[in-house]
């Protein structure tokens, strides 16, 4: 029988090039999946630009219904629901493997809590994590004394307070500017914003702690996903767990292909744009650690439990200290 | 007649997407039939391109597109970036009212009076130091026409001439950094209203250029100058005048340069500081101070609503694909770039002659720049050439807010007619300096790519 | 500002109107001066507001919605009207009829999308994402207020038009309805730029 196709809106990724896009989005959300629906399917997809929006406008889309599918990274989210920004606080991950590993044990209690907004958690992704991009030399977060740093979000302002620097709220827009007539010393952005952002063209340390992640999910909508015909919704489902796999499999290699093309190392630069202002790289200082990690059992932590409710500080203790190590302290 | 023109071109633009979308060509005729009736009928810009953009999301959007009606407007009226507007528009306002012009110019008069030209480059100057100071070319004019005029009087120069100068150097009060049509843009396309006002400073030395060239010329036939030469002595006590004007230059664009301030800081600190040099001139009361805030709450109320219908109708064209689908299209014609892109100025300036400037950008801008971008030119050197068709728009005849501004002020009880034919050759030179950066994008696009 | 035979009622209204323009005045203002004190505290004591981006941000949607009905008293919400202008008195009034109407309609759908978008922050305990978490629905409740006070004073101008119509008094519709024109507009900024007394160059002083 010709029946018409079931047509998805998908909205997902910051920027038509980006490589979690390009890479992966593509291929296997819109192309792999129409074909193997075999005509059951049709995917439109687009990235923010291309429909005008942020990351909270694509919130909105996909619950007001504009939308079917809508990725974000959790934050944007977190006014709402709180949780979310347990996914990536400052100073919880050092690496993508660990990222993983928190978000696949908060990803079932953070879908518990966004049904609320009508939406679903089906996958999570993450962008490349959060350096600092400095344009004066560092060695570390220790040379934060005194300088003016661009964050965004309290608790990144906090991480930065307990090294002696000043935390600086600015427009992202307006960080290059910012940058380059150094109104700031530093900004934290993730290792590839900050590259497509062209902030290697007026910042010349990159620092490569990572610093914070940036977690992401793939949100349906919840009416839609629970009308859905079954056999359809497993399909839909098996393609983005597919999209799950490739996207933390990318963010592994972006990061280090992120700080390789900021620092100008055309051999290794695949994914990202090749700084014509190379920085300088600056390794991960053990002599930060342990103020790192003060700063969140003593104050990000608390603080966040604080704004989430007392049953986050459980969650947290029950799921995630057994994978990071790090435990909330009533 | 022109309003078809650009009917037309959105029309165009709909029919042509139409084989790839989901508007079909009967839908995209009723548009511009009911857009060409709206605007001619004088529905309010904003009720008109609101309700176009409902009508077709009713008919041809199968998503519940009014409940995210909110989102569309609570998002731009929220963008810290457009906060920059409203306090140009204030300082404008304040600056007016403290007359904190007559020193700047009496100044400058003394130092370019003696020219082939005289007087008539001073108002060049003159209005072009004080765009670096406002963002506003209605202030500028204002401001510096007040000033101006008497000046003439019981001299030899003429009308035309002056008129045409000061509303010239009115028209540099967006061009020259800072301005709020590169915020608008800026904020409508996501480009870095820094790199714009860098770009902008090769145009805006072209512009003032070919305004004093054409003085010059006018003024070797005529042979006209300042009668009084000014000693050395004179020129240089005169310049301690100038030193309120260069302390708000210093805070507006000196603050971004040496890293105090982003650029939509640095409009808070032009506020502070008019406010200051207004007390410091004894001309700062509530009166003026409340008129100069109750102004600027209206024109940014009537930017706001325009920008609320904008946003309606940009949300529901881009669901329907509209702009993805008219740039794809026009990717595939073999149309060379550049004859496009001298329709889309000849758009403009046809627009420009009876529509506000501001919200010329904010009704056009979602359905030009995807075109612009399809057709392979840069965001940063487009925001130029658009802020130079918005300036335009402000002196071309025969609504031209700058003209009335100017005629409004003159005290030779002359007819319009001297105003506006007085400002066209202006007019030309200006439309002359935007072909030039189209055939040359290096003036504007040189100084943003010394960072690359 | 509003012609001189105006109904008191009418006069109560338009003041109500402007006092919330000045209102959303002097929030801009304020703005200026918060944003100067954060330079001023960043660049030499050393600390900064966390929330000066989002805090601005609210201040212009304020004062963009608070100042909607005063610039609608004071004629200032643009139309193009190249053809209102050419036609006979009476066609002439009811395109303003036309305006009136239309504008209502469009202000419809935003009221309804505002106070779609307030009840949504409310019933999901929306908070922003800044140091001072504040509660999404008290600035979008303002910002609706603003609007919904814009539908207020469209109406009243819809009965008074109405009105008018039903008298056969195209003329009246044609005066309250009148456009501020670029004539206008210019007198109003040569009236500032004179609020201030003769300046010294009227007196022909050298510097
Ligand atoms: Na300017
Ligand atoms: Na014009």
């Amino acid at each position: 029988a010709d029946t018409k196709p079931l047509e998805i809106t998908a909205v997902t990724q910051v920027g038509p090039l980006f490589p979690q896009y390009t890479k992966v989005d593509i291929p296997i959300l819109r192309d792999e999946l129409q074909a193997k629906s075999g005509g059951k399917i049709k995917v439109k997809l687009a990235s923010y630009p291309e429909m005008n929006v942020g990351g909270p406008e694509v919130l909105r889309l996909l619950r007001s219904g504009q939308i079917d599918i809508g990725a974000v990274t959790l934050a944007t989210a977190s006014g709402d629901v709180p949780l979310l920004d347990g996914f990536d606080l400052p100073g919880l991950n050092n690496s993508i493997p660990q990222a993983r590993k928190v978000a696949d044990a908060l990803a079932p209690f953070a879908d518990e809590k966004l049904r609320r907004l009508g939406v679903k958690l089906i996958a999570t992704y993450t962008y490349t994590p959060q350096m600092l991009f400095c344009n004066r030399p560092v060695t570390g977060l220790g040379s934060l004394k005194g300088l003016k740093v661009r964050v965004a979000g309290p608790a990144l302002g906090a991480l930065v307070e307990s090294f002696g620097g000043q935390p600086v709220s600015l427009a992202f827009g307006e960080v290059y500017t910012a940058l380059e007539r150094k109104t700031v010393d530093c900004a934290i952005t993730g290792v590839g914003s900050g590259n497509s952002a062209k902030w290697t063209e007026v910042s010349s340390s990159l620092y490569t702690r990572i610093i914070s992640g940036a977690t992401a999910g793939y949100l349906v909508n919840l009416s839609w996903w629970t009308k859905l015909d079954p056999s359809l919704r497993t399909m839909i489902n098996d393609s983005l767990m597919k999209v799950q796999e490739a996207q933390w499999k990318l963010a592994d290699e972006a990061t280090q292909d992120g700080v390789d093309c900021n620092v100008g190392n055309a051999a290794k630069c695949k994914i990202h744009a090749l700084a014509t202002h190379p920085m300088t790289a600056v390794k991960s200082n053990p002599a930060d650690d342990a103020t790192v990690k003060a700063a969140l059992t003593d104050r990000i932590l608390p603080d966040w439990v604080k704004r989430c409710g007392p049953d986050c500080g459980d969650i947290f203790n029950r799921v995630v200290t057994p994978v990071t190590g790090v435990a909330y302290k009533k | 007649m022109l309003a078809l023109a650009i009917f037309a071109l959105i029309g165009g633009a709909l029919f042509l997407a139409g084989t790839s979308i989901s508007v079909p060509a009967v839908g995209a005729v009723l548009f511009v039939i009911a857009f060409a009736f709206f605007f001619a009928a004088g529905v309010h810009i904003a009720a008109a391109l609101g309700t176009l953009g409902v009508m077709f999301g009713l008919i041809y959007l199968d998503r519940p597109f009014w409940n995210f009606v909110g989102e569309i407007v609570w998002g731009p009226s929220t963008n810290f970036v457009l906060v920059a507007v409203p306090l140009f528009i204030l300082m404008g306002e304040i600056m007016l009212r403290a007359g904190l012009s007559d020193k700047l110019y009496r100044c400058l008069a003394l130092w370019t009076g003696r020219l082939p030209g005289g007087l008539l480059h001073t108002n060049i100057i003159a209005s072009g130091v004080f765009s670096a100071i406002s963002g506003s070319s209605v202030a500028t004019a204002a401001t510096m026409g007040s000033v101006a005029l008497p000046y003439f009087a019981r001299t030899g120069y003429s009308p035309r001439w002056v008129l045409g100068s000061v509303a010239a150097g009115g028209a540099l009060g967006n061009l020259i950094p800072p301005g709020i049509t590169f915020i608008l843009y800026g904020l409508m396309t996501e480009t870095s209203v820094g790199a714009l006002y860098k770009a902008a400073i090769g145009p805006s030395v072209l512009v003032v250029v070919l305004f004093l060239l054409l003085i010059a010329m006018h003024g070797m036939k005529d042979r006209q100058r300042a009668e009084h030469a000014a000693s050395w002595a004179e020129k240089f006590r005169s310049l301690l005048d100038l030193v309120p004007t260069i302390i708000l230059i210093v805070l507006v664009l000196g603050s971004i340069y040496v890293g105090w301030a982003t650029p939509t800081e640095s409009a808070a600190l032009g506020v502070v500081g008019a406010i200051a040099i207004a007390a410091i001139s004894r001309r700062l009361d509530w009166k003026m101070l409340n008129e100069s805030a109750v102004n600027t709450s209206h024109v940014t109320a009537m930017l706001g609503l325009i920008l609320f219908g904008a946003y309606i109708l940009n949300h529901v064209l881009t669901h329907l694909g509209v702009p993805r689908a008219a740039s794809e299209m026009l990717k595939g014609l073999s149309m060379q770039p550049w004859i496009a892109m001298l329709l889309i100025m000849g758009f403009y300036i046809a627009l420009g002659t009876f529509m506000e400037g501001l919200s010329m950008i904010i009704a056009t801008t979602p359905v030009i720049f995807p075109i612009v971008l399809a057709l392979g030119y840069d965001p940063v050197w487009f925001g130029v050439v658009v802020t130079m068709a918005v300036e335009i728009a402000l002196i071309s005849p025969p609504d031209g807010t700058v003209l009335y501004v100017l005629q409004g002020m003159r005290k030779d009880g002359g007819s319009l007619s001297d105003v506006f034919s007085g400002v066209m050759p202006f007019v030309f030179v200006y439309i002359l300096a935007m072909v030039m950066l189209l055939a040359f994008p290096q003036i504007a696009l040189y100084i943003p790519n010394l960072y690359k | 500002m509003t012609p001189n035979n105006t109904p008191p009622v009418q006069r109560r209204i338009d003041g109500l109107a402007l006092f919330m323009s000045r209102i959303a005045g002097w929030v801009y203002v304020a703005c200026a001066m918060m944003i100067t004190f954060d330079i001023i505290a960043r660049n030499f004591f050393g600390f900064s507001s966390k929330a000066t981006v989002e805090l601005s941000g609210y201040a212009l949607g304020l004062g963009i919605s608070w100042g909607l009905a005063g610039a609608f008293v004071a004629r200032m919400h643009v139309r193009v009207d190249m053809l209102l202008e050419k036609l006979p008195r009476s066609p002439r009034a009811w395109l303003h009829l036309l305006a009136l109407l239309l504008l209502l309609g469009f202000l419809g759908v935003v009221a309804y999308g505002v106070i779609y978008l307030v009840n949504d922050s409310w019933e999901f305990d929306a908070h922003d994402l800044s140091a001072l978490q504040i509660p999404l629905w008290v600035p979008q409740g303002a910002f609706t207020f603003g609007i919904l006070a814009l539908i207020g004073v469209v109406l009243v101008a819809l009965v008074r038009v109405v009105r008018l119509l039903l008298a056969g008094d195209p003329d009246g519709v044609n005066a309250v309805m009148r456009q501020k024109s670029a004539s206008e507009e210019a007198e109003e900024a040569i009236e500032a730029s004179h609020a201030a007394p003769a300046t010294a160059v009227a007196e022909g002083r050298a510097c």
